[in-house]
């Protein structure tokens, strides 16, 4: 019986979001209702004290159900990043869904969203693999589409769908060619079986390359990266804006694990065949973020497709590193995932906070807010400040310093991708800054000055304060004691793959 | 027990920031909480720097370095951490200690002002600072905490902000330390380039290492010693920071403004620590100082420019608390000028008595300016001595020991400095003499017109609370005994020097009255007596008994009297330089660089590009889900036919 116990300690965490799923639906119709989301936050929360103090120091990965799920150092720090950044989320979106005419079920979607994310980051094996991607993504699909009553939600959620089952299908062929040629769905058999075979020279690489093209479209549409991201402004601004803060982070970073583990755990020998990809996501990505951003921020158009973009540029800031393929570039880019998912986390609880309170998701109306709301001003400035990589804190600032860092010290390629982050992030900081600029200059706007009195809104939460709170702490923290994350990303890159396998196998 | 002692050493710096946190989020509403808890921490803090001076003083070689990885990214390392060492272990006690008493004072000044919590919260935050700065281990943590103190004192210079002359001073205070912040960054940032293989395996830009650091830069002809990128260059773009901070020619300027602020911030912040802290840092980058001759000589003739030129401006002066910031500004000048010279230990002595005497003379003006009823105006003073008993003497013995009266502290520091300016360059000795002359005239002047003579305002003068009178009383003690430490009169001769040193130093150790009367009857000893004797004299005559001198210079030397009247024009000159030179040439410019090139082309294409890339790919968003599929369909598809032909 020695393997449940294993199954247990290892997923633990995952059983107590299970574990609160299944409360969830009990409390869901009974009056207590209020307890779905103490529960929850109790749960998850001892989940990630579990898994910071018994999986962070292990040594060696652990694979457990037959090789299905891995706890290496790759699944264990972003599980414990979507840990908590779904306590932040949980906490946040209390007040959010009594707007909802059923509320309870909400959390429980998101609850499952959640668990699949956190499986997905641990995928070592095909099924388990697209098993938990679509749990997360037909999750998501509902969460967009929560707000019954409310055409855009409902549009938002049908475009998802019908995008997402289109980026599943070609996701899935290209794991369909895979199993074809190695039989295999483990992923350490099919890492064995594709070398073994590409080696003999019974495999050759156009088809590899195929079904590489095949297996990054499907992660990049998770991952909105640019020539995939079209259907991410319009479901952003559509859902509700917990669901969009799920897609923007967590399900995010689940789907950065996935493309970490596809490309160096399985892919590493065929480097150079999907290095030009990857390559042409990031900085179409960071061109047509970045740009469309500032164009949304001039247009004053709503501050959640102004996210969106933002995401767009910021994921391919992200991938530059993974595109370079060094230790030192991939640690930096985990890193900067890590800073970048609390961040923006933060930035969105604002969003939340705003919109509760104003019932307006418009820029034009976050004018003069710092007059109103100082503290709710400040934070959001914070985050957007971290966002566009100023040093105030230096959190988002040491992040981007080290990622451009180690891609100006990665060669000719690094030069141009990192020629191309730096100046696009100089007209990121416009925009970014406008926003803070807007909120904290401006004379107040209406729907600022009637914050106090909107009968409609659905007014302040403490549980959302709270939320912020902490966010906005830990960008502070992680500015100041950076070190043990920097150092666990770095273990975490250079275990990974022997990266230097790369050059030796080619041709 | 030391060691436990100098292990927890963190706690002095960690205690004020808490509290400051505290204040700030939880307990703004309570006077008394807020107060209690700021006092609380720093009175832990000179509890415990005494101990760790005690300890260190057991047993100066054994240095504590802790460093603590901060980013940590392949060959690129920074560190935090603390280091105590004998400096440091000074500077604790000198920091704790005039914080402490001016927190305690702050309850009396303040208890009228609304802002009394936030004011305490600020002082804990930039005891907090300060106590950051003198720990750090290496230039980049000293950079930190060096904008953190300057944050500061923006902050407080700026604590009356309704008032435009406080918004102004703290703008002002604030630019020139930019230039100067400016200045230091660029030094670092070269030190480290030259060096940057060398901190592969050690503590990046550690004071420790920077001899090491030197003498490989200059063993391997790394970087010459003078030219135009050189160790001088390097050193004195380091020098601006501490030029800027210590308000040093021709940076002094915004010191005197800062007496915008409340008092007690002048007495902490502006007279005893932070303006210290030049000081301080070219103390710890002696090193890189030592390494160039040229270098150490600008180092000296700029503290001696500075010591002479601002006695000259605080001769003239009216208002109470400017006489005393151009006062703070010439001794100062002082002690970058024994630095300069190579007097480490003279330098770094008369820094540390200076902390305490000018810290207390500040507290007496505030004193003062109460009681008044916010009067500055001298010649809106005289005769407090009857009202003010206790306020006028401790200012008497302030007074005293910045004017070098024997025995006193002061008269120990400064002795030190003028002796090592004998030594080594006799200009610099004449200099070092008339500053003394000047500053013995100017703050007697400043006691008699205060203190002496008829009352000739229109309040009516009382002695403070003991709030107030207390810290006085405590500050007047080390005022008058601190200096003991370098004297020939304690067993064991200069306890100070021993201490405190650069490299082998050069203490005497024998001691007794016969070794006082020596070195007090040679030249350098007579001299500083001399100036002291004469100035106070000077100072006598003319405030006293009517002696027409200052009418005398107002008339017949009118240039000389209108010069230092308007402090030598250094204001306008840089006003007019700004307003005729550069404006002017900027507009020139900026007509052809920003209007055609910036704004034509930048600005105007990359928003035109902006928004026709944007606006396009905007309408490339149709809004139609279908042919987002299409477009994803579409890409795959050439992405695979790519790959296909890619390895035909």
């Amino acid at each position: 019986m020695m393997w449940i116990k294993d199954v247990v300690s290892i997923l633990y965490p995952e059983l107590l979001v299970l574990l609160a799923l299944i409360l969830s639906v009990f409390l869901s119709t009974s009056k207590n209702k209020s307890l779905i989301w103490l529960t929850s936050t109790i749960l998850l929360l001892s989940g990630l004290v579990h898994i910071i103090k018994t999986q962070i120091p292990l040594l060696e990965p652990v694979q457990v159900l037959g090789g299905m799920f891995i706890a290496d150092n790759l699944s264990i720090l972003f599980r414990t990043l979507i840990l908590f950044s779904s306590i932040l989320l949980i906490l946040g979106s209390i007040k959010y869904t009594e707007g909802f005419v059923h509320k309870s079920e909400f959390m429980i979607i998101l609850l499952s969203a959640i668990l699949g994310a956190m499986l997905l980051s641990g995928a070592n094996d095909m099924i388990s693999l697209f098993v938990a991607l679509e749990t997360m993504g037909l999750s998501a699909i509902m969460l967009v589409g929560y707000s019954k009553y409310d055409k855009r939600s409902n549009e938002a959620s049908l475009k998802y769908l019908l995008n997402s089952a289109s980026a599943s299908a070609i996701f899935l062929f290209g794991l369909s060619l895979l199993y074809g040629l190695c039989g295999s769905t483990h992923f350490y058999e099919i890492k064995f079986k594709l070398l073994q075979s590409f080696l003999n020279g019974t495999v050759n690489i156009s088809i590899i390359s195929v079904m590489l093209v095949l297996i990054i479209g499907g992660i990049a549409f998770k991952l909105g990266g640019a020539p995939l991201h079209m259907w991410s402004p319009d479901v952003y601004e559509g859902a509700p804006t917990p669901a969009t803060a799920f897609l923007s982070t967590i399900s995010k970073a689940a789907a950065f694990v996935i493309s970490i583990r596809i490309l160096f755990n399985l892919f590493d020998f065929a480097a150079y065949s999907w290095k030009p990809i990857i390559i042409v996501i990031s900085i179409l990505s960071m061109l047509i973020g970045n740009f469309v951003a500032l164009s949304q921020a001039i247009n004053k158009a709503s501050i959640k497709r102004l996210m969106a973009y933002s995401s767009i540029a910021q994921i391919g800031y992200i991938l530059i590193g993974l595109a370079l393929c060094k230790p030192e570039t991939i640690s930096a880019s985990i890193f900067y995932m890590v800073i970048y998912s609390i961040m923006n986390m933060g930035a969105f609880l604002c969003i939340m906070a705003f919109g509760n309170e104003a019932n307006s998701d418009n820029i034009s109306d976050y004018a003069g807010l710092a007059k109103k709301r100082p503290l709710l001003a400040f934070a959001f400035a914070v985050c957007l400040f971290n966002l566009a990589g100023l040093p105030i804190p230096p959190a988002g600032f040491i992040a981007k310093f080290l990622l451009f860092k180690a891609s100006f010290d990665a060669g000719n390629m690094g030069i141009i991708l990192g020629s191309i982050a730096l100046a696009t992030t100089a007209l990121s900081v416009y925009y970014y800054s406008y926003v803070a600029k807007v909120m904290i200059v401006d004379e107040p706007s209406q729907a600022v000055s009637e914050m106090d009195t909107n009968k409609d809104s659905l007014g302040k939460s403490k549980e959302l304060n709270l939320a912020i709170a902490i966010a906005v702490t830990s960008v502070f923290l992680l500015a100041i004691v950076s070190n043990p994350i920097l150092k666990y990303s770095a273990k975490t890159a250079q275990k990974l793959s022997s990266l230097e396998h790369i050059v030796t196998y080619k041709k | 027990m030391s060691e436990n002692i100098l292990q927890n050493a963190w706690l002095i710096a960690a205690l004020p920031l808490i509290s400051a946190l505290l204040i700030i989020f939880f307990f703004n509403f309570s006077r008394v909480i807020s107060a209690t808890l700021s006092i609380g921490a720093v009175a832990y803090g000179l509890i415990h720097s005494l101990l760790v001076l005690n300890a260190v003083y057991q047993n100066p070689e054994r240095v504590l370095e802790v460093n603590i990885p901060w980013i940590v990214a392949g060959n690129f390392k920074l560190f935090v951490g603390y280091l105590v060492d004998p400096l440091c272990a000074m500077m604790l006690v000198v920091v704790t200690a005039v914080s402490l008493f001016v927190q305690i004072y702050t309850h009396g000044y303040m208890k009228e002002d609304p802002g009394y919590s936030r004011f305490y919260s600020y002082l804990s935050l930039f005891t907090f600072s300060m106590l950051g700065l003198v720990f750090s281990t290496n230039l980049f943590q000293s950079y930190i905490f060096w904008e953190l103190v300057g944050v500061c004192s923006f902050l407080l210079i700026g604590f009356w902000w309704y008032k435009p002359s406080a918004a102004s001073a703290c703008v002002k205070a604030f630019v020139v330390n930019r230039i100067g912040d400016a200045g230091l960054l660029v030094g670092i940032l070269i030190l480290y380039f030259v060096s940057v293989s060398y901190w592969d395996n050690h503590t990046t830009l550690a004071f420790s290492e920077l001899k090491n650091v030197m003498k490989v830069l200059v063993d391997g002809n790394v970087l010459p010693v003078v030219g135009v990128l050189s160790i001088t260059t390097m050193a004195l773009l380091i020098l601006m920071g501490p030029m800027a901070k210590s308000a040093q020619f021709p940076l002094h300027i915004w010191l005197p403004d800062a007496m915008e602020g409340p008092t007690p911030i002048s007495a902490l912040i502006h007279a005893a620590t932070m303006v210290a802290a030049g000081v301080y840092l070219i103390a710890r980058c002696y090193p890189i100082y030592v390494s160039s001759d040229v270098a150490m000589n600008i180092v000296a003739w700029i503290g001696a420019i500075t010591a002479i030129f601002s006695a000259s401006i605080a001769l003239s002066q009216y208002d109470i608390k400017r006489t005393l910031a151009y006062s703070t500004c010439s001794q100062l000048g002082l002690m970058v000028m024994a630095l300069g010279l190579g007097a480490y230990s003279a330098g770094l002595f008369h820094l540390m008595t200076h902390a305490f005497f000018k810290a207390m003379l500040f507290l007496c003006s505030g004193s003062v300016i109460i009681a008044c009823h916010h009067e500055q105006d001298m010649r809106e003073m005289g005769g407090l001595k009857k009202h003010m008993p206790i306020t006028s003497l401790c200012c008497l013995i302030g007074v005293l020991a910045i004017s070098g009266f024997p025995l006193l502290s002061g008269f120990w520091s400064k002795d030190m400095i003028i002796a090592a300016a004998w030594e080594h360059n006799k200009t610099l000795f004449v200099i070092a003499s008339i500053t003394a002359f000047m500053t013995a005239f100017y703050m007697f002047r400043l006691y008699f017109m205060t203190f002496s003579g008829k009352y000739r305002g229109h309040a009516h003068p009382h002695e403070c609370t003991p709030a107030i009178t207390t810290p006085l009383i405590a500050l007047a003690i080390p005022s008058i005994f601190i200096g003991f430490l370098g004297s020939p009169l304690i067993p064991g001769g200069d306890k100070f020097s021993a201490f405190i040193h650069y490299g082998e130093h050069h203490a005497h150790h024998e001691w007794g009255f016969g070794v006082f009367m020596h070195e007090l009857l040679s030249i350098q000893g007579l001299v500083p007596l001399f100036t002291f004797i004469v100035g106070t004299v000077l100072a006598y005559m003319v405030y006293v008994k009517g002696l027409g001198l200052n009418n005398f210079f107002k008339d017949k030397l009118t240039p000389l009297y209108k010069g230092s009247f308007n402090k030598w024009y250094i204001d306008e000159a840089y006003y007019g330089v700004l307003n005729k030179v550069i404006m002017p040439s900027y507009q020139y410019l900026w007509k052809i660089i920003d209007r055609v090139i910036i704004d034509g082309f930048f600005v105007n294409g990359s928003a035109f590009v902006a928004s026709f890339v944007g606006g396009g790919l905007r309408y490339i968003e149709t809004g139609r889900g279908q042919f987002y599929a299409l477009v994803m369909f579409a890409s795959v598809l050439v992405g695979v036919v790519v790959s296909l032909f890619r390895f035909k």
